[in-house]
């Protein structure tokens, strides 16, 4: 018993001296997640200092060099340097991915709001999602992307459209879980407006799983993007994206690996520390847990 | 306890007159509660008891019109408060009315606060609603709130969540909630229920002394005759949706009249029973056989009938009408009596 005080004791005071330790020690996933993610939008906001060279700058003499001292990813089919243009891609790639998120969230909250709320409404809306989700995403998004002029903002509603019906989901679930809890109708009992119970009451208690869903959006945008890229239906070969590189370096990948690897390598890490972020913030976040911090 | 200046004479602060309440759903009507009366004055304590759906709760929220429509049918009568038919009022009207002037504390404490917002922000959100008063004053108020409902701690407390409380600290804080505005009536569903017995007696005791320092009206309900007992001045019996007896607390217990009243009050467990139990055999604890009529069934005579002792043919064939038996009495049984 003693031994076990004193042990608390410690840890209690260690966690006071070092607050970040204990928490890093708490929620691994989330500062490693975090971590990663922070260093993958440092170097792409850094691309223009960071960048050895001009990402579109074709170079014909020195074609699929190997990755070296010149060039330190290599160059591609064309010359380019694939160090720089990984730099830049990311910044496509996270563009996209945030905006979707945001985007796919508020306009999925709102009307998956009305569709818990509002009887007539919640038919209505559900059938369209659900018709919306029997299209696959990736199908839906060329369909989308081959109706308008490529840019990165098309791409992000390319990607926005199919993203919709699992927030929808989400928040009408959700909305009908709160709506009949007992404190909705004591605040109703207490006067509360009808706008002031959803925004205020109701809200606030669906924002946890929101966030967390929102980084998985987030992941899944990064990924949609490279897809549709790779396809040659996302964004414009003349912006360098992740999707794009490896969409070029598909022909040449025996010759010249690195073009597809590099590109994929920062891909896969993007994703992933997107998704340790949402994991780590789907512990956190809960209410439960939360406010012992 | 003086009157609100601009209630007429003679009035009651709030009367219920012949309040049906129908649910309609695919299987018929459901008659939740069908013709019940009663009247509160400013500053009584009126009780409502009958066993697990009787109807009780179905008529305190039908008075502040927080039973959603449909499936819920207003079939006929009123409720008014200070003369006005809360019934007919525009919603805009009835949103000034709740938590302002007649406001409600709900069963369960632990899941009628709001878990992400704290207990201060809840209050003081109720004061600035219907209040003209500042953020700032509004959290003073709260604060002051959670000092009168015994709180430690209420500037710091004010700060916390839902969870942070225990359950009969939640109680007090909706009680605080509730009685944040001063309000007229204060309908308390069930408010001891969901708590142990020794917070149960705290939680009675409180809102007995801020219906004293407040001057507020409050309609008991509850299925505890104990409570009963401890807080109400009048006591209101109600049974498969209807008023069955109504009588002064102290002449219920006294001499209960109608049968089911008398049922109630014979299921009471006590220490000690009476009535030539050997010493060292326990006597069995009564109870009213049978169950409770399905509200969806047409009853043609006395809804009590099946169960009770002392029906007779008359009894299964037409309802008693409530009949008043002087001294603010009243049943509705064709047998009333003592002598069960």
């Amino acid at each position: 018993m003693a031994v076990t005080l004193a042990h608390l004791e410690l840890r209690l005071e260690s966690s006071n001296r070092r607050p970040w330790l204990g928490f890093a020690r708490r929620h691994p996933l989330l500062v490693v997640g975090a971590a990663l993610l922070l260093v993958m939008a440092l170097l792409a906001l850094a691309a223009p200092w960071i960048a050895t060279h001009d990402p579109t700058e074709m170079d014909i003499l020195h074609r699929l060099k190997a990755p070296g001292a010149g060039h330190y990813f290599g160059t591609d089919a064309l010359g380019r340097d694939v160090f720089s243009r990984t730099l830049w891609g990311g910044r496509v790639s996270l563009l996209v991915g945030i905006s979707v998120a945001l985007l796919a969230t508020s306009l999925g909250v709102l009307i998956g709001m009305m569709a818990g709320f509002i009887r007539l409404a919640d038919t209505l809306i559900m059938r369209v999602m659900d018709g919306m989700m029997a299209i696959p995403g990736i199908l839906l998004a060329v369909a989308l992307m081959t109706l308008a002029h490529a840019s990165v903002r098309t791409v992000v509603i390319a990607i926005t459209v199919p993203e919709i019906p699992r927030v929808v989901r989400l928040v009408r679930a959700l909305v009908l879980i709160i709506r009949e809890q007992p404190y909705i109708q004591a605040a109703e009992a207490v006067g509360t407006r009808y706008h002031w119970l959803l925004l205020r009451h109701v809200l606030p208690n669906i924002v946890t799983p929101l966030i967390v869903q929102a980084t998985f959006i987030c992941a899944s945008a990064v990924i949609f993007e490279a897809y549709l890229s790779f396809l040659g239906a996302g964004t414009p070969p003349e912006i360098p994206s992740w999707g794009n590189m490896m969409a070029e370096g598909r022909a040449v990948v025996q010759l010249a690996f690195h073009i597809i690897l590099y590109p994929g390598l920062f891909l896969g890490f993007t994703v992933l520390s997107i998704n340790l972020l949402g994991d780590g913030l789907r512990d956190l976040l809960d209410p439960r847990i939360a406010r012992r911090l | 306890m003086t009157l609100p200046p601009d209630t007429p004479a003679c009035v009651p602060l709030l009367e219920i007159d012949e309040l049906k309440v129908y649910f309609a759903n695919r299987d018929g009507i459901f008659r939740a509660v069908d013709g019940i009366s009663c009247t509160l004055d400013p500053g009584e304590t009126l009780g409502i008891v009958g066993e697990s759906g009787c109807g009780k709760s179905v008529t305190a929220m039908s008075v502040l019109r927080l039973i959603p429509s449909p499936p819920s049918v207003v079939a006929g009568g009123a409720i008014r408060y200070r003369g006005t038919d809360l019934l007919k009022v525009t919603e805009q009207r009835m949103r000034e009315i709740r938590g302002n002037e007649i406001s409600m504390i709900f069963q369960d404490p632990m899941t009628s606060l709001n878990p992400v917002l704290t207990i201060g922000e809840q209050i003081a959100e109720t004061i600035l609603l219907h209040q003209k008063l500042g953020k700032r004053a509004s959290w003073d108020r709260a604060v002051e709130m959670l000092h009168l409902v015994n709180i430690p701690e209420p500037k710091k407390r004010a700060g916390e969540y839902p969870h942070q409380f225990s359950g009969g600290m939640r109680q007090r804080a909706m009680i605080a909630l509730a009685l944040a505005c001063n309000p007229n009536v204060l309908i308390a569903d069930e408010p001891s229920t969901a708590l142990d017995v020794t917070i149960q007696a705290q939680i009675l005791d409180l809102m007995l002394k801020l219906k004293e320092e407040f001057g507020t009206a409050i309609i008991m309900i509850t299925h505890d005759l104990g409570v009963v007992a401890q807080t109400c001045a009048r006591v209101l019996v109600m049974y498969a949706g209807r008023k069955v007896e109504e009588a002064r607390v102290a002449d219920l217990f006294r001499e209960p009249l109608h049968p089911y009243t008398q049922g109630l009050l014979a299921s009471i467990p006590k220490l000690n029973t009476l009535g030539g139990a050997r010493p060292g055999r326990r006597q069995r604890l009564a109870e009213i056989p049978g169950m409770v009529p399905s509200l969806h069934d047409q009853v043609t005579g006395c809804s009590f009938a099946p169960r009770c002792p002392r029906a007779t043919a008359l009894c299964r064939e037409t309802a008693p009408r409530l009949e008043p038996r002087g001294d603010g009495r009243m049943v509705a049984c064709w047998n009333p009596g003592v002598d069960a």
